[in-house]
Order: C-alpha cells, then sequence, then structure tokens
C-alpha cells in the first residue's frame, strides 16, 4: 500500500489530491521511538563475530562465552541476554545495522553524543538536533499534542531545536494533573531566561490540552511491562502512541553503557532490561494494531574499544551496532561488521555513516522527500524499512 | 598542537583598564532593587533584614560586606558516621547475600544523611556565599555517590571544596588530585604504569582547567602516566601514593618535559592562560550570567592569574563590575533547584523539621546534591526548566506556601502555638512572615520587589488587601523562578 509523503501544513490541502481513494481517511501517525543507549554501547559483545579468533584473542575474560552466543548467521551472533529480541528477529521485523560511526570520531561522551544529536561532522558545533533540523523542513501532518516527547531522565538531544514543541515529562498523567494548574497565557520577552519559562509553559498547555484529549480515547495497555526505568519509559510511550497522536517522536534513554570497570554483569543486566522492555512493548503495540506504525531506532554517542582495559571493562570507543525494530522494519543484517584486524588505531571503523543510518528513518520511515534532509549531509537511506520513497518511484 | 599564550599586557596597562572596568562608581547608597540583586545573585535569598543592611552602603561597599565573612568549615555538626573508616571491601565481597544487602541499604541511609546534612547547612549557615561557591565548586568538579558508594569520601571532599571555596584555585586544584572521592569517581585509583587508565587525566584537562583545544591527545597520556600511583587507602580512606605502580619515567607535557608526578602537572597546567579564562567564563556565567565579551574575559582573567587564582579577588571584579549592575542583568538567571528550595525556606523564614523532604524535591527538580548526572556536573541555566520541572517546581512551591504540609514549627525559640497548628493554618508561614516585615514592606508596590527580580508575568491581583494571597500569587508567578 502506498503511504502518503508528510508534507508541509501548508500543503496539506494540495496533499490530498493524492490520496487512494481506497485508503482510509487519515493517514495513521507513524512514531519514532529513539532509545538513546548512554554512556556508549560495547557494539563487540552485543553484536558478536564469534567465528572470528581475534575477537576470543582481544577480548580474553571478556569475551562471551561462545556456547551462550544466540547465533544469527555463521560469523555473528548476538549477546544470550538479547533473547527476548528472537521473537521479532524470526519475524523479520529487528533489523541491526552494523558498524554505525562517523568520520574523526570523537571519544568524549560530551563532544560525541552532541555529534550523534545533531548529526553534525567531527569538527562542527550545530545548536539543533538532527530531529529539528529535519521538522524545520517538513513538518509530519496530524494533530500532534507535541512535536516530540522525551520520557525518563533524559536530555532532548536530537529533538532540542528552534521551533521544536518538545515536553519533557516522567509519567504522563501526572504531567496532566499538574498542567491544569497553568494558566493559559501568552508573552513574549526580551530576556532570554524568561522567554524560556514562557515558552515551556506555552508547550505545556498545548501538550496538556492535546493529551488529555488522547487519555480520553486510549484503553490501558493491558500488556506488562518490567519495572525498570526503560520499562516505565516504553510503558509511557506505549499508552499514549494507543490513545493517537501523541508526538511523531518519543526519545528514552537507558544506560549507564559506559562500563569502564566490572564491565561483563553491568552490560548483561542492561541488554536483558532493553530486550524484555522492548519485547513487551512489541507486544503491546501488536495487540493495539500499532505495531506498523511504529520504529524503535537504538543510537549512542559511540562503542567501546576493542581491547580489555586494566579493569575487566573496556574504554571509550567509536563504531557500534544499533537496532531498529518495527513492524515496518525489514529484518535481517545491514552494512558490514568491523574488522577486528584493519583497525583505526585501537578501534572499529566504521561502516554504515550515522547520517545515512538517519536518512533510513527521514526518507523510509517518515518518507520525506530529498529535500528535507538537513544540507550538506549526502546521504544515502539503506533500505531496511518497506514502502515508498516519494520522488524515486521505486516499490520495496 | 599547543596555542601560544597570549601576551599579556603590562601592570600598568592592566590597572587603567582596571578602573575603566569598574566605571565610574558613585559613592551614593545601592539601590533598593540593587541590594536584592546583589543578595539573590551571591546568595540563596535577600531577606528583608539582609537588604536593610546593605541600604546605607555603596555598591563597591556592599560588595565587600557580601565578600568578608567567609567561613572554611561547616557550622552544622555532620552524621555521626562521618569518621569512621569505609566499608571493609574484603569482608563484603566475602560476606552473604543478606549481609552485603544490609551494608548497601546502611551506604544508602548514610548517603540520605549526608544530604540532609549539606541542606541543613545551607538553610543556616551565616555566609550564603560560602556555600554557593562550595556548590559552584562540586559542580567543577564533580563526583558521585552512586559511583563512589563510601558517603564518607563524598563528605571530605565536601570539606575540601568548602576549605578552598573562596581561597585560591591553584590550591584547590591540587587538593582535588589527591581527593579520595574523585580518585575513585575517575578510576585512577586503578591507573597504573604498567595499564594507565586515563580517565582523571581527560577530565581534569578537558573540563577542569584548560578545555578542549588547549591540549593534545598525548598531553592526555602524559597525564594519566604522571598520575599512575595516586590512590586511596581503602582501609582508611584517605590518599595514598603508590609508589609501585607509579610512573616515573620521563613525559612530555605541554611542551615540557620531565619524569613529572601529579603535583608537577598541576603546576605545568596551572601555567596556562587558558586556565583561569575558564574558571573566568563559569564564574561569570553564576553571578553575572549575562554575555561576556572577549575583551572583558581578557582582563578579569589576567587579573585572576596575576593573583596567584585567588577566587575572592576575582568575584570581588565580577561584583563590581558594569554588567554586573546594570538594570538589564536583574532577572537573565534561572534558579537552580537548590537555590529555589534553600532560597525560599530562607526568604519566608520557613523551617522545616525534615531535611530529607528538601533532598528528594532537590532530585526530583534534577538536583540530587552529590550525585550530579556525569561528569561535567548540571549544566544549568535553562536546562533547569522543562515541561516536567517547571510543573514540580509550582507544586512544591504551593506546598512550602501551604506550611501545615512541612510541619513547621512556628518561630525558632518561641514554643509551638498548639492552638494555631490545630487549627491547620494554611498560610501560617506566610502571615507570620508578613507579620515581621518592617511596615513599610506591608503594602503590594513594595511587596513586589522584594520578592521579585523583575515586573511579575501575570498581573498581581491588588484588589484583594490579604497580602498572604498576593506573596502567593508572586511566588507562583513564572518570574520567581528568576533572579
Amino acid at each position: 500500500m502506498q503511504r502518503r509523503a508528510f508534507l508541509k501544513a501548508t500543503a496539506a490541502l494540495s496533499s490530498a489530491a493524492l490520496l487512494p481513494t481506497v485508503a482510509s481517511a487519515a493517514p495513521r501517525p507513524q512514531t519514532l521511538v529513539l532509545i538513546e543507549l548512554n554512556g556508549g554501547n560495547d557494539g563487540l559483545n552485543t553484536v558478536v563475530p564469534y567465528a572470528d579468533p581475534l575477537y576470543r584473542a582481544k577480548r580474553k575474560h571478556l569475551a562471551v562465552a561462545r556456547d551462550q552466543i544466540i547465533k544469527l548467521d555463521e560469523h555473528l551472533g548476538l549477546h544470550p541476554s538479547l533473547q527476548p529480541l528472537m521473537q521479532p528477529w524470526a519475524a523479520g521485523e529487528l533489523g541491526i545495522v552494523l558498524g554505525v560511526g562517523y568520520e574523526r570520531p570523537n571519544r568524549s561522551h560530551f563532544r560525541s553524543i552532541e555529534i550523534w544529536d545533531t548529526a553534525s561532522t567531527s569538527s562542527a558545533y550545530l545548536d539543533n538536533g538532527w530531529v529539528a533540523q529535519v521538522f524545520a523542513a517538513a513538518q509530519p501532518v496530524g494533530n500532534y499534542a507535541a512535536d516530540a516527547i522525551v520520557l525518563g531522565r533524559s536530555e532532548p538531544g536530537p529533538v532540542a531545536g528552534a521551533g521544536m514543541r518538545t515536553i519533557v515529562m516522567q509519567d504522563p498523567q501526572r504531567f496532566l494533573r499538574e498542567a491544569k494548574h497553568l494558566r493559559t497565557q501568552s508573552a513574549k520577552s526580551s530576556n532570554p531566561a524568561l522567554a524560556h519559562l514562557l515558552g515551556v509553559r506555552a508547550d505545556i498547555r498545548t501538550a496538556a490540552d492535546g493529551l488529555s484529549r488522547i487519555a480520553t480515547r486510549a484503553k490501558p495497555v493491558a500488556q506488562r511491562f518490567p519495572r525498570t526505568a526503560i520499562g516505565k519509559q516504553l510503558e509511557q510511550a506505549a499508552m499514549l502512541i494507543h490513545g493517537g497522536a501523541a508526538a511523531p517522536v518519543f526519545k528514552l534513554t537507558h544506560g549507564s553503557f559506559d562500563t569502564h570497570a566490572g564491565q561483563q554483569r553491568m552490560h548483561a543486566r542492561l541488554l536483558k532490561e532493553l530486550a524484555e522492555a522492548i519485547a513487551a512493548f512489541r507486544q503491546a503495540m501488536r495487540s493495539a494494531g500499532r505495531w506498523g506504525d511504529v520504529l524503535i531506532a537504538t543510537y549512542a554517542e559511540f562503542g567501546r574499544r576493542v581491547a580489555v582495559n586494566g579493569s575487566g571493562g573496556t574504554d571509550h570507543g567509536t563504531a557500534a551496532p544499533h537496532l531498529l525494530l518495527g513492524g515496518r522494519v525489514r529484518g535481517g543484517l545491514y552494512g558490514a561488521q568491523p574488522s577486528l584486524k584493519d583497525l583505526d588505531g585501537d578501534d572499529l571503523k566504521f561502516s554504515v555513516s550515522m547520517r545515512d543510518y538517519y536518512t533510513s528513518v527521514v526518507r523510509e520511515w517518515w518518507q520525506l522527500p530529498a529535500a528535507a534532509l538537513p544540507s550538506g549531509w549526502r546521504s544515502q537511506p539503506l533500505g531496511v524499512l518497506s514502502g515508498a520513497i516519494p520522488g524515486d518511484g521505486s516499490v520495496w | 598542537m599547543r596555542t601560544l599564550a597570549p601576551k599579556v599586557p603590562s601592570p600598568v596597562l592592566l590597572s587603567v583598564l582596571w578602573a575603566a572596568l569598574l566605571t565610574v562608581l558613585p559613592a551614593h547608597a545601592i539601590t533598593h532593587d540593587e541590594a536584592r540583586h546583589l543578595l539573590e545573585r551571591t546568595g540563596f535569598a535577600a531577606e528583608a533584614s539582609a537588604i536593610g543592611v546593605l541600604r546605607p552602603l555603596s555598591r563597591a561597599q556592599a560588595v565587600e560586606h557580601i565578600l568578608e565573612g567567609a567561613v572554611h568549615q561547616a557550622a552544622t555538626p555532620p552524621p555521626s558516621w562521618v569518621t569512621q573508616p569505609p566499608p571493609d571491601r574484603r569482608r563484603m565481597r566475602d560476606a552473604s547475600e543478606a549481609t552485603r544487602n544490609t551494608m548497601r541499604a546502611q551506604l544508602r541511609q548514610q548517603a540520605r544523611e549526608l544530604k540532609a546534612w549539606w541542606y541543613r547547612e545551607m538553610l543556616t549557615t551565616s555566609h550564603p556565599l560560602t556555600e554557593r561557591m562550595t556548590l559552584f565548586w562540586h559542580n567543577h568538579f564533580p563526583s558521585s555517590i552512586r559511583k563512589v558508594k563510601w558517603p564518607g569520601a563524598l563528605y571530605q571532599q565536601n570539606l575540601t571544596l568548602r576549605r578552598h571555596a573562596l581561597g585560591n584555585f591553584s590550591d584547590l586544584v591540587h587538593a582535588i588530585v589527591r581527593d579520595p572521592a574523585m580518585l575513585i569517581y575517575l578510576d585512577n585509583h586503578r591507573n597504573k604504569r604498567t595499564s594507565p587508565n586515563e580517565n582523571l587525566a581527560r577530565e581534569l584537562l578537558e573540563l577542569f582547567t584548560l578545555g578542549e583545544g588547549n591540549y593534545a591527545e598525548a598531553d592526555v597520556k602524559a597525564a594519566a602516566r604522571a598520575l599512575t600511583g595516586s590512590a586511596v587507602d581503602h582501609r582508611r580512606g584517605t590518599y595514598m601514593f603508590r609508589k609501585r605502580i607509579h610512573d616515573s619515567g620521563e613525559k612530555q607535557f605541554l611542551g615540557q618535559q620531565g619524569n613529572f608526578d601529579s603535583t608537577d602537572i598541576v603546576n605545568i597546567i596551572l601555567r596556562e592562560p587558558a586556565v583561569a579564562a575558564l574558571i573566568t567564563r563559569k564564574l561569570w556565567a553564576e553571578f553575572v550570567a549575562v554575555p561576556l565579551d572577549e575583551g572583558t574575559l581578557n582582563i578579569l582573567s589576567t587579573r585572576f592569574r596575576q593573583t596567584g587564582y585567588q577566587v575572592t579577588a576575582l568575584l570581588r571584579a565580577l561584583l563590581n563590575s558594569g554588567p554586573f549592575w546594570a538594570a538589564s542583568t536583574h532577572g537573565m538567571r534561572i534558579k537552580s533547584p537548590v537555590e529555589l528550595l534553600v532560597g525560599t525556606l530562607r526568604r519566608f523564614d520557613i523551617r522545616i523539621e525534615q531535611p530529607s523532604l528538601l533532598v528528594s524535591a532537590g532530585r526530583s527538580l534534577g538536583q540530587d546534591v552529590f550525585n550530579p548526572p556525569n561528569v561535567k556536573g548540571w549544566p544549568g541555566g535553562s536546562a533547569w526548566i522543562t515541561a516536567d520541572t517547571l510543573l514540580k517546581r509550582r507544586q512544591i512551591l504551593d506546598r512550602f506556601l501551604r506550611s501545615d504540609a512541612l510541619r513547621t514549627s512556628v518561630a525558632m525559640g518561641g514554643k509551638p502555638n498548639k492552638n494555631s497548628m490545630r487549627k491547620g493554618q494554611a498560610q501560617g508561614g506566610i502571615s507570620q512572615w508578613l507579620a515581621g516585615l518592617p511596615t513599610h514592606y506591608q503594602a503590594p508596590e513594595t511587596l513586589t520587589p522584594l520578592v521579585l527580580a523583575l515586573a511579575p508575568a501575570e498581573p498581581v491581583n491588588t484588589s484583594t488587601r490579604d497580602l498572604s494571597q498576593q506573596v502567593r500569587q508572586l511566588v507562583l508567578d513564572p518570574v520567581y523562578q528568576l533572579k
């Protein structure tokens, strides 16, 4: 089925002519759920090149036991904690993008996450998150309560920027209860601190109005979610998505993956929490008939060094694999597993650029025209999602 | 590649520029609003009595008044366990799961008590600037109780920060690279000659002193080697130099060559002009909170360096600057959670029985003391205000104003009036405070500039004679979040 591209609001009327007469009246809202693997996930122990003798040689006691690895093919396997993801894998709904990174990688948490959040080059400093940049060119059509919702104890990152109505909330019900007390009030100010305050108030009011409409429509999510931080965030996202057009983007955080010491147990626990929460979320979305309208995409500031350090952990690295999950994902492996022989110093070389990874979201998920991509990206989608990309006539 | 050091202006030129920077200070007394501004920016709140003390003074005299009387030790007695040695790691490792859980629970309880202790100190200190600076240094040299685990280490670090808060930045850096909490937080206790760990070295250069662009990766590696051996005696929880794992070989660091140890590294760093610039920028942002032009930065940071990194001298310069006193500067800074909570209680004389309420309130607003989010500290500024935290701030302030929720004691030194408490006087705290104000404040026109730094965003209902209702409106106004 051909889906409509998102267009600027002013062009919405002309786009109505493109609607296939058979399709339902309004397009179903598509939701991106970004999950930041805060601290830098160790990709090498997540998607393991178990058949490569260099893996065990370099990782020593930190290498994942061979008999525990969940084999995906003759070369790569998954960390055992990711067992709950084997259902979506078998159903062809899990895309694993290997070796995602960028040129001249920076190993500072703060600088590198800034680069990932803004999709800048290694030497450029941008003010707006990449989602904000895209939305500046083309906004998803829909009566969304907000442009982005940030859950958990999380920074807005990719969804921060001029023109973005981004709501940070820990608990939707509480948010609505408290928002009722704010009096509607428009006010501008030349004082930037006050302007920020008033802007956030205005966003709260708008979001609260939209969300309370959704709250009246939503049925409670029957699925049980794990009582972990990431479990709670995904549960809240599920609730809001189930009810309707809350926001086109949700941003969640899981971590900390900054495993400089004692990595083995910590990493296993973090991956387990992630997989269990995602599995519950998938179930909830499938029951609600919305799994085809949702895309989960992970990202992180970097992967980790190939070698183990002196404390049973790994230091900041570079390229790492990331996960895409959803009903429209064409499951499988994308990109190329970075070589353990051909390194960049002590680190893995990337095979898929971060911008190409994002471009799949922009062009294949939201089906935006190439003009919506921020200037200078010069990137290509990966072919990881099903659906037509406008402008090139091909159907996947 | 190292950037070349900028040419230092001659002392004569510096004094001339200095005089120009101070602008021609009027010798007449500061205004009410200026006094409020100075007190709020350098402390937690502008109490009416404090404003009264400053009123007869000139700007320069008022600044001196704020700077003098610095304390170097906390007056609040700490929890009793701070003198105990750290938990025995071997015992913990070999103990049963049940024992380990008990020990962990005890550590968590101690962490709560430590945070409550600091809040108590902030609420009662006679010198709020000392606590503001201690908070500032805690944010500049972050260590987290979550990673360090032993609260005693964070307590000791807090004492170190306070000792040097208004002292000498050079002494503070030297102290920090030997601070057990910091050494554990940034893994330096695992930094060995045979397997270096760069964490402390990197953050020392990137965040604590020079800033990105003022050193090379090779300098990080050299510093890491020099820092090997700076470790912690885990039985006593004190600094220990482990000679066996120290790399005493020759290093190249910031253009110098030698068998450097941690003290040498810090001394070499402190010769770089970039250090004074970094600290000056941060203190300007903290206290002045308006854009800083390069010329002013140059003058201030050069002077800071010339005084040998005397913090008080730098603060004197900032607080006497034209931009600090400009009327347009008022209300440009968003109160941090701690400033909002402590400031509100101090300002309205609200006493609370359990500082633990403040601890969890601060955490819910994004500032869990002794537990910064990462080694960069709390970003601050507009980052404090999100949809979530703005709503929560309002909710918490609302509860403060309904003093029955906090079981306030009525007044220090007086017996609690059982009758009024039983009646559940909702506005007891505020009415009490209003009654104690000098009469000239007891009117909307004078009450507003006492409570707010700017005109309120929402129109205040002045028709009501009930001033406590008005105070409530002012506190719940968005402008109350600013100072």
